[in-house]
C-alpha cells in the first residue's frame, strides 16, 4: 500500500496564505505530522515594518498556531526550521506572486506543488481587492506553477462557490456555468469587472463612494448569476478561470465553514472573525428570535480537518490522480450534519453555563434564562429589531441635545439641571451602543441569510472521505478526513464556544488577541533570495501579526 | 430503564441504593421541573412548571392520588425538548445540585458495602443521566433508571419501558437479581420512601435512610434500622 508519509517524501511545496487562519495551521501540521516532506516554501509579504522572514519568524516564535511545534522541538525548532522552512518574499497581489524575478527561476524547478491558500474571506470584500487577491491572485499561482516541472497547484477555494442552490452539490466543477444555470465566459466576466472597478474609481472622486459603488454593482452581478455574495462570486471566478487554464493541473479543494481547531494545534484554536463567531455573538444579545430555518444544516469543519483534508489531496496531487480542475469538497454536512436548529439550542445551553457561573447578577437572573429560539421565519418578518433600533436612535439624539436648563422649571434649575444633564448624556451614549448593536444585527441576519435560511446545499464529500477509508490505520488516525468522528455537541460546546471566546469575540470587539510569551527561535529562517541564499531575521520587539493575503 | 455495570463474577450479595431520598435529598420530580423550567419558551416554561406541580401533587401518597399517573404527567412536560437540552441540563443537574448534597451517612454505608465485597446497585425513579453520573462518580457496579424515549432526537415525554417507579417493580427486582446472580437474602437495600418498602422487604438486610412518614412507620414497625441526617440512628 502507497503511504502518505511515502508519496509526499521529499515533496517541496510553495504555500500562499500562511499568515492566515488556515495557512497557519496547515503549515504547523505539515512540519509537524510530515517529517518526511521536503523543504516548504512559504510566500510572504513585509508588512509594517517588518520584513516577509520577520512576519514568519513572529509566527514560528510567538503564534498559538505554532505552539505545538515549539513544544516538540523545544530550542531545535530553529535548526529544524532551517533545515525544512524558507521564505520568499511576494504578494498574490502581483504578477508572479510578487516572486523576485531574481529568484523565480530557481524557486520553480525546485517546487513540486503550489498550494494556494491566500484569500480575502470577507463576506462584503471591495470587488477591487476580491478580484486582485481572490480572482488574479489565484491565477498569479497558476502561473507561478505553469514554471515547476510538474506543473502541479492546490488551490483552496470554498465549498459555497455552489451559490443560492438545494439539495446535493457534487465535486465537480461545469466551467462557464453559474449556479442558477447561466451561461458566462469567466474571461468575459472579469473583464466587465475590472472594467467596472476602472469606472468607479475615475467616476467617483470620493475613494468610500466609488468603494460603495463597486460593493452595489458587484453584489448584483453575484446576484443575478446565483452566488449570494461577493466572496463566493470572486472564488467562483478563480475556479472557472482555473479551469479554464491547460498549462497546470490544478486540484479545487474547497472548506465549508472553517472553524475551531479539534486538536491540532490545539483544542479550540481559532483566529479573527470567522463565520460562525457573529452567530455565536448573536445568541449572546438579547436578540433571542433567530430567523433561521431550523432543519438546514450549518456546514463546519474545524481548521484541523480541513489541514488534514489538504494533505490526503496533495498526496493525490502528487501521484497523478488528479484532472485537471478536480474538485475535492471538505465538508460534514452530507455525512454528520449539524442542523441549525441543534447549533442554536446547544450554543444557549453553553451560554446559559457561562451565565449561570456569572458574578453579573444580570447575567445570571436574566441572561442565563434568556434562551435563543429558532423562528423558521425570514429575518425580514423580524421588526421587532429594526423598530428597537429606529426607537433607541430617536431616544439617543433626543437626549443628545437636551438641555437641561431649558427644560426645567426655575427652582429645579439649579439643583438639578447639572446632574440631569450629566444622565442624559450617560443615556444618550448607552442608546447610541444599543442602536449600533441592534443595527450589526440586522445587517448580520441580512448577510447570513442565504446561508442559514434561503438554502440548504448539501455538500458532498465522497473523494476525501474515500482516500481517508484507503488509509492504513495509522495514518488515517494522524491524517486522515476525521469529521465523521465529531460529536457536535461535544465539539460547539467544549471546543468551538470556548475557543470563539477565547480567540475571535475579542477580535470582533475590538480587542487584541494574546500571542504565546516569547520564544527565542535561536537559528535563522532561510529567505530565498536575500543576501545570497539566507538571512537572519531577529527581533527586539516587532509590532503584532494581522491576517495577511500572501 | 438502563442496565449499566460490569458483568457479575463470583460474588452474590448486592447493596440496593435509592438515589432519591436515601442517597441525595431530591426527588425524581426535581429534576423534570428543573429541565422543564429551561424549556427555550417562556410559555412552555410556564406550562410545564405548572404540570409538573400538578404532577407532584398526583406522587403524594395520598389515597386519592396516584404516584404513578403523577409521574408520567411530570415527564409528559418534557416533550418536544431537544435531548441536548435534557441531556446538558440533566448533567448539569447531577453535578451542580445531586453530587454535592449526597448525605454521608449514605456515602458511609455505601463504602461499608463496598468494602464488604457487595455489588452496589443504583436505583434511581429518576432519569439515567442522572443516575448514571451519580453511579460514575461513586462507583456503583449497576445503575438502574429510567430512559426518556426520543423521536428525532425530540423527547417523547414518555419513558422507556420497563418504568422504574417510586416503588421498584418485585418482579423486575427478582428478574434483575437472577440475572445478575445475587442473592436478595444475604443482599441489603438503603431506601428513604414509602415506595422503597417494597425493594426493603425484599432483602435480607433492610435500612431506611431519612425515611419519610410513611416508611420510618414500616421501619419501626419491622424493626429495620433507621439513619438519620448527621448520623442519628433509631
Amino acid at each position: 500500500m502507497t503511504t502518505i508519509r511515502s508519496t509526499l517524501a521529499g515533496k517541496r511545496l510553495l504555500v500562499t496564505g500562511v499568515t492566515g487562519f488556515l495557512g497557519k495551521v496547515l503549515v504547523a501540521f505539515l512540519l509537524d505530522r510530515l517529517p518526511e516532506l521536503g523543504r516548504i516554501t512559504v510566500l510572504s509579504r513585509g508588512r509594517r515594518g517588518q520584513t516577509p522572514s520577520q512576519r514568519i519568524r513572529r509566527i514560528a516564535e510567538r503564534s498559538p498556531a505554532w505552539r505545538p511545534l515549539r513544544e516538540r522541538y523545544g530550542r531545535a525548532l530553529g535548526d529544524m526550521l532551517a533545515e525544512r522552512l524558507e521564505v520568499v518574499s511576494g504578494d498574490a497581489r502581483e504578477e508572479m506572486l510578487g516572486i523576485p524575478a531574481a529568484v523565480l527561476d530557481e524557486l520553480t524547478a525546485r517546487i513540486d506543488v503550489v498550494v494556494h491558500v491566500a484569500g480575502l474571506t470577507d463576506f462584503v470584500p471591495d470587488p477591487a481587492d476580491a478580484v486582485s487577491v481572490n480572482v488574479r491572485g489565484a491565477l498569479r499561482a497558476a502561473d507561478v506553477a505553469a514554471r515547476t516541472p510538474s506543473k502541479r497547484l492546490l488551490h483552496v477555494s470554498t465549498c459555497f462557490v455552489a451559490g443560492k442552490v438545494d439539495g446535493d452539490v457534487e465535486e465537480v466543477l461545469v466551467p462557464g456555468r453559474s449556479p442558477n444555470g447561466t451561461r458566462f465566459d469567466p474571461h468575459s466576466e472579469l473583464d466587465a469587472l475590472e472594467s467596472v472597478i476602472e469606472a468607479s474609481r475615475e467616476r467617483e472622486p470620493d475613494p468610500a463612494a466609488a468603494r460603495r459603488e463597486r460593493i452595489e454593482i458587484g453584489q448584483q452581478r453575484a446576484n443575478a448569476l446565483g452566488w449570494p455574495n461577493l466572496y463566493t462570486y470572486g472564488k467562483s471566478l478563480a475556479e472557472h478561470l482555473l479551469a479554464r487554464r491547460d498549462d497546470v493541473t490544478a486540484m479545487l479543494v474547497r472548506p465549508s465553514i472553517v472553524e475551531c481547531a479539534r486538536s491540532f494545534p490545539f483544542s479550540g484554536w481559532n483566529e479573527g472573525v470567522n463565520t460562525s463567531a457573529p452567530l455565536v455573538w448573536l445568541t449572546g444579545t438579547m436578540h433571542r428570535s433567530m430567523p433561521f430555518a431550523g432543519d438546514h444544516v450549518l456546514d463546519v469543519v474545524p481548521v484541523d480537518s480541513v489541514a488534514r483534508g489538504i494533505t490526503l489531496s496533495l498526496a493525490e496531487l502528487c501521484r497523478g490522480h488528479v484532472r485537471h480542475a478536480d474538485v475535492v469538497q471538505l465538508a460534514s454536512g452530507d455525512h454528520n450534519p449539524f442542523l441549525l436548529r441543534r447549533v442554536v439550542d446547544i450554543t444557549a445551553l453553553a451560554r446559559r453555563r457561562q451565565y449561570q457561573a456569572s458574578e453579573d447578577l444580570f447575567e445570571r437572573l436574566v441572561l442565563a434564562h434568556m434562551d435563543s429560539l429558532v423562528t423558521g421565519r425570514p429575518p425580514e418578518s423580524d421588526a421587532l429589531v429594526p423598530a428597537a433600533r429606529k426607537a433607541t436612535k430617536a431616544a439617543r439624539d433626543f437626549l443628545v441635545g437636551f438641555d437641561a436648563q431649558a427644560h426645567l422649571p426655575g427652582p429645579l434649575r439649579e439643583r438639578f439641571g447639572a446632574t440631569l444633564g450629566r444622565w442624559a448624556q450617560k443615556t444618550a451614549k448607552e442608546l447610541g451602543t444599543t442602536s449600533r448593536t441592534l443595527g450589526q444585527i440586522e445587517e448580520m441576519l441580512r448577510l447570513y441569510q442565504p446561508f442559514v435560511f434561503d438554502h440548504d446545499p448539501r455538500l458532498i464529500t465522497e473523494r476525501v472521505r474515500g482516500w481517508t477509508d484507503a488509509l492504513d490505520p495509522s495514518e488515517r488516525e494522524t491524517l486522515g478526513f476525521d469529521t465523521a468522528s465529531i460529536d457536535w455537541r461535544d465539539y460547539w460546546m467544549n471546543v468551538q464556544i470556548p475557543g470563539l471566546d477565547q480567540w475571535s469575540l475579542p477580535a470582533l470587539r475590538g480587542e487584541r488577541v494574546p500571542e504565546d510569551p516569547p520564544f527565542d527561535l535561536g537559528a535563522p529562517i532561510r529567505e530565498v533570495g536575500a543576501r545570497g541564499a539566507t538571512r537572519s531575521e531577529r527581533l527586539s520587539e516587532p509590532p503584532s501579526l494581522e491576517e495577511g493575503a500572501e | 430503564m438502563t442496565d449499566a455495570g460490569l458483568a457479575l463474577t463470583t460474588r452474590d450479595v448486592a447493596a440496593f441504593f435509592r438515589l432519591e431520598g436515601a442517597l441525595a435529598p431530591f426527588g425524581a420530580l426535581d429534576l423534570a421541573a428543573r429541565l422543564t423550567s429551561s424549556a427555550p419558551s417562556v410559555r412552555r416554561r410556564l406550562l410545564g412548571r405548572a404540570l409538573t406541580a400538578l404532577g407532584g401533587g398526583l406522587a403524594l401518597r395520598t389515597p386519592l392520588a396516584d404516584p404513578r399517573a403523577g409521574a408520567r404527567l411530570a415527564w409528559s412536560t418534557l416533550e418536544g425538548i431537544s435531548r441536548d437540552r435534557v441531556e446538558v441540563l440533566a448533567l448539569d443537574f447531577a453535578k451542580d445540585e445531586v453530587l454535592p448534597a449526597l448525605r454521608p451517612e449514605a456515602r458511609r454505608l455505601f463504602a461499608r458495602a463496598k468494602s464488604d465485597g457487595a455489588r452496589t446497585v443504583l436505583v434511581s425513579d429518576g432519569l439515567d443521566i442522572v443516575a448514571n453520573e451519580v453511579g460514575r462518580v461513586l462507583g456503583f457496579d449497576f445503575v438502574v433508571a429510567n430512559a426518556l424515549v426520543y423521536e428525532d432526537d425530540l423527547a417523547t415525554g414518555e419513558l422507556l419501558a420497563p418504568v422504574v417507579g417510586p416503588e421498584l417493580d418485585p418482579t423486575r427486582l427478582t428478574s434483575l437479581a437472577r440475572q445478575w446472580g445475587v442473592d436478595l437474602a444475604r443482599s441489603s437495600a438503603y431506601g428513604a420512601s414509602e415506595g422503597d418498602a417494597f425493594l426493603l422487604s425484599h432483602v435480607g438486610r433492610a435500612c431506611a435512610i431519612c425515611p419519610d412518614r410513611g416508611l420510618a412507620r414500616v421501619a419501626r414497625d419491622l424493626g429495620w434500622p433507621i439513619v438519620l441526617s448527621g448520623g442519628d440512628g433509631a
